[in-house]
């Protein structure tokens, strides 16, 4: 009897169907990942088997049995036996995916104490004994804690935990790992993997096929509510029968040559230079222009409570022009702080900053003013980043008009400045909250080219976006930095969007950097063994 | 650091009331000697105003009362000649648990009301939203009129004016409750509507938790955290209120007495209501500091970093 069983489910909200007619089968110890964009349909599947497709969602289907028993037209009290006690779910981590006023352990209680009738000492026992299970570090201690006390890692693990408390037959993921640092993720789909191994059928939904391919015994690929293409995860990665498959595999960075174009289908329209390009050497072939950006043995420090944490330590770097510093490390390493102190948004303890051979760290801001425009930035969250209230137009020609102020140069136009970030011209009239993430940050881009600036500081820019959006955006930046000669400093955590995008790179950790060299040297053969384990943990096709 | 931010507080009370009370035209050697309509011959204001020191320079008799202050005295009342401590003393049991009761009351109607209007549909909603608006928007004095209207002379349920018994305090509670079960609503329906779109709670009903134990576990908690912020600053309100309910229903408390002692120019008194009242602000936003620390792990690791 398989675990799960769904053959025709539709979803739809109103009159407005999201999801086509999907059917599934997931047998014990099996693991079967659903893979597409955002929007595609794939969260409300997996939620509408827990009977939470969302308020308004009317869900059909020809068959819906978990366990052999069909749910097609349970009530919520039916419903509400299957979930935690049949079904769990993980959710993807973030602050708020466990309750931040409660301790973890009391979110983990909750479905020992919802279905089961056991007296609370041996909740407590079943509790610590689950915390040990996901890897959890001094459960005891651990149990007391609230999700903001932890980290990403151990909060995703908590999450597990209390999916897992009355070790259901299946278990749903929904991007797990989304958001997670490299060797965090790694460590995560370990996890599951020996859940797996115990038995349990595992449902996971992803948008990064690399994810999915360390796990997943079958694939589903989802586009626009329904299922395009399906087989066993070696076929669907090894020989993809639909374009759309061969463009999710292709989009996946990782052990992709710097230079090489990662969406295969563009859907917005190729910029059409003007002008022809400037062709600037990049990278390797010019070694002896002189550094745009340099940290000279910079240290910045923050007070926390019992001391001082330096969150920058002892980090010489140098950014020649149209050459793209890759800066990888995990959460908490400092790499942010080495963006902000670039950009000039903060004073280092000690050291300078250097731009263009003149220094930038020890200015008064009101000489820093005027050389603003030659730095620009793009970060994760494309969104809170825009006005809410301003229009795309308002948002690029105000960028556009203070980056030409003193200059003695024209201000770009909206239109010229829309087009080489791909977009049409009439986005100028729409607003940030009313585009998809990859417009936003397309936006973000052009906003950040409108002053010219000869360096651009790339924070985790493609963090948040789905692995096609992203595909489009690092092919962007690269064909950007080829015609206008940009020095990039690009920071990410993750190794595969480092090592496509970088000529150089530096590894930071713990404020430092404890290895830098040409991207190849250093990824090929690393030196320093925490380079070795995250070259080790990136996500990469493994079919 | 927060005892000298309440000192400060205390200081800035006293000396814009001192300063304050000077604007209101009338001399306050008539008021003492038996107010307005008091006969009193020019050597008897005289002797007054030397008794009382009110013919110093007024920066004078300000840092006088000052000094006064900070020895714990509060002084005499001009129209009782007693000790404004006594008088106030006698009388702030009585209009604290009225304030007490008021927001107690406020906060059951307001979560009933906030918890019974989310979660149940548009027309549930829209219905909430407008109680809470109208309740939000209802004077004292008007609500007092109606609310004695139907339960006094109408249906004869409750005393109009207060007697001192149980009976008597239910129309005043209820006239200065309704208003702020009206407005903390509005907080927590907001909180409630939020926190209902949390992640956590589609963790929680993914373990089978049902919606009363979702509400109950987890989102009450969320929406309760404004308005505990909210509690001293209503507690502050309650007081300022209860000058006008206590007026109407004609009930022993600080109100009235501060209403009586403005229309006497009784400064002493005055002085004293208005800094009773500022101390009881700054002890509640010590408290609802303190509860809403309790209610929010977040904030005690905001502090301790």
């Amino acid at each position: 009897m398989p675990l799960l069983d769904i053959a025709g489910l539709r979803v739809a909200f109103g009159d407005h169907e999201v999801v086509h007619g999907v059917s599934l089968r997931i047998d014990a110890g099996e693991c079967v990942a659903i893979v597409g964009e955002s929007g595609s349909g794939k969260s409300v599947t997996a939620r509408a088997l827990l009977g939470m497709a969302g308020a308004g969602a009317r869900t059909r289907s020809d068959r819906l049995q978990v366990l052999g028993r069909e749910l097609g037209d349970a009530s919520e009290r039916i419903w509400r036996d299957v979930r935690g006690r049949r079904v769990g779910l993980i959710l993807q981590d973030a602050l708020v995916s466990l309750d931040p006023l409660r301790p973890i352990g009391r979110e983990i209680d909750d479905p020992l104490r919802i279905h089961e009738r056991m007296p609370p000492a041996a909740r407590r026992a079943r509790v610590l004994e689950l915390l040990a299970r996901v890897g959890m570090p001094d459960p005891e201690f651990a149990a007391g804690r609230r999700s903001g006390e932890l980290s990403g890692g151990l909060r995703q693990r908590a999450l597990i935990a209390s999916a897992l408390a009355l070790d259901p037959p299946l278990v749903i993921a929904d991007e797990p790992t989304t958001a997670l640092d490299v060797s965090v993720q790694a460590r995560i789909l370990s996890l599951l993997g020996e859940i797996r191994k115990a038995g349990t059928g595992i449902l996971l939904i992803s948008h990064d096929l690399a994810v999915v391919s360390r796990l997943a015994d079958r694939i589903l690929v989802m586009r626009r509510g329904e299922v395009i293409e399906e087989g066993a995860a070696d076929d669907v990665l090894g020989s993809p029968r639909e374009p759309y498959t061969r463009a999710l595999i292709a989009a996946v960075p990782t052990d992709r040559p710097r230079g090489t174009a990662l969406a295969v289908a563009r859907s917005a329209p190729v910029a059409i230079p003007e002008s022809p390009p400037a062709v600037v050497p990049t990278g390797s072939d010019a070694p002896e222009r002189p550094p745009l950006l340099r940290f000279d043995r910079v240290a910045k420090g923050f007070s926390v409570p019992g001391g001082r944490l330096l969150a920058v330590d002892d980090v010489s770097l140098e950014l020649r022009p149209g050459e793209t510093l890759g800066l990888v490390g995990e959460s908490g390493s400092g790499k942010t702080t080495v963006a902000r102190l670039a950009l000039g948004l903060t004073d280092p303890d000690s050291g300078v900053v250097l731009l263009d051979g003149e220094a930038w760290s020890s200015r008064p801001e009101r000489e820093r003013r005027p050389m603003r425009r030659r730095i620009g930035a793009i970060y994760q969250d494309a969104l809170s980043s825009f006005d809410p209230r301003w229009s795309v137009g308002r948002i690029l020609a105000d960028a556009a008009s203070v980056g030409a102020r003193g200059t003695g140069r024209p201000a770009p136009r909206v239109e010229d400045l829309l087009d080489q970030v791909g977009l049409v011209a009439s986005v100028a009239g729409r607003r940030p909250l009313n585009l998809s993430g990859g417009q936003r940050q397309r936006v973000a881009i052009a906003r950040a080219l409108a002053a010219e600036p000869d360096v651009l500081i790339c924070d985790e820019p493609v963090s948040a976006l789905d692995v096609t959006i992203q595909a489009q955006i690092l092919d962007l930046l690269d064909r950007l930095q080829r015609r206008r000669g940009l020095a990039m400093l690009f920071i990410s955590h993750d190794l595969g969007v480092v090592r496509h995008m970088s000529d150089h790179v530096a590894v930071m950790r713990s404020g430092r950097i404890v290895e830098s060299g040409g991207t190849e040297a250093v990824f090929a053969e690393p030196r320093h063994p925490y380079t070795a384990q995250l070259v080790a943990d990136a996500p990469r096709l493994t079919p | 650091m927060l005892a000298a931010g309440a000192v400060f507080v205390m200081w800035a009370v006293a000396t814009l009331t001192f300063f304050a009370i000077r604007l209101i035209p009338g001399d306050p050697a008539q008021a003492i000697l038996g107010g307005p309509g008091s006969q009193a011959s020019q050597e008897a204001l005289d002797q007054v105003r030397r008794d009382y020191g009110l013919d110093r320079p007024l920066f004078v008799q300000y840092l006088a009362m000052l000094a006064r202050l900070v020895t714990g005295d509060l002084g005499t009342s001009y129209a009782l000649r007693t000790p404004v401590a006594d008088l106030l003393g006698g009388q702030l049991g009585g209009t604290m648990l009225l304030a007490v009761l008021a927001l107690l009351v406020a906060w059951v109607l307001a979560l009933g009301l906030s918890l019974w209007s989310t979660g149940r549909g548009r027309v549930a909603g829209a219905v909430g939203e407008g109680v809470e608006l109208a309740a939000a928007a209802l004077p004292h004095f008007w609500l007092a009129a109606v609310l004695i209207a139907i339960f006094s002379t109408g249906l004869g349920w409750f005393p109009p004016v207060a007697t001192g018994t149980a009976a008597g305090l239910v129309l005043p509670v209820a006239t200065l409750a309704i208003p702020l079960a009206g407005f903390l609503a509005q907080v927590m329906r907001e909180s409630l509507l939020d926190a209902m779109q949390q992640p956590f709670v589609v963790s929680a009903r993914a373990r089978g938790e049902s919606t009363t134990g979702i509400r109950l576990r987890h989102t009450i908690r969320h929406a309760s955290l404004p308005a505990i912020s909210l509690s001293g600053w209503a507690l502050g309100w309650l007081l300022s209120g209860a000058v006008v309910v206590e007026t109407i229903f004609a009930m022993p408390g600080l109100g009235r007495t501060l209403l009586k002692a403005v229309t006497l120019r009784d400064v002493p008194v005055v002085t004293g209501v208005v800094l009773l009242v500022a101390l009881v602000y700054v002890i509640m936003t010590v408290v609802t500091d303190v509860a809403s620390r309790l209610a929010d792990p977040r904030l005690r690791q905001e502090g301790a970093r």
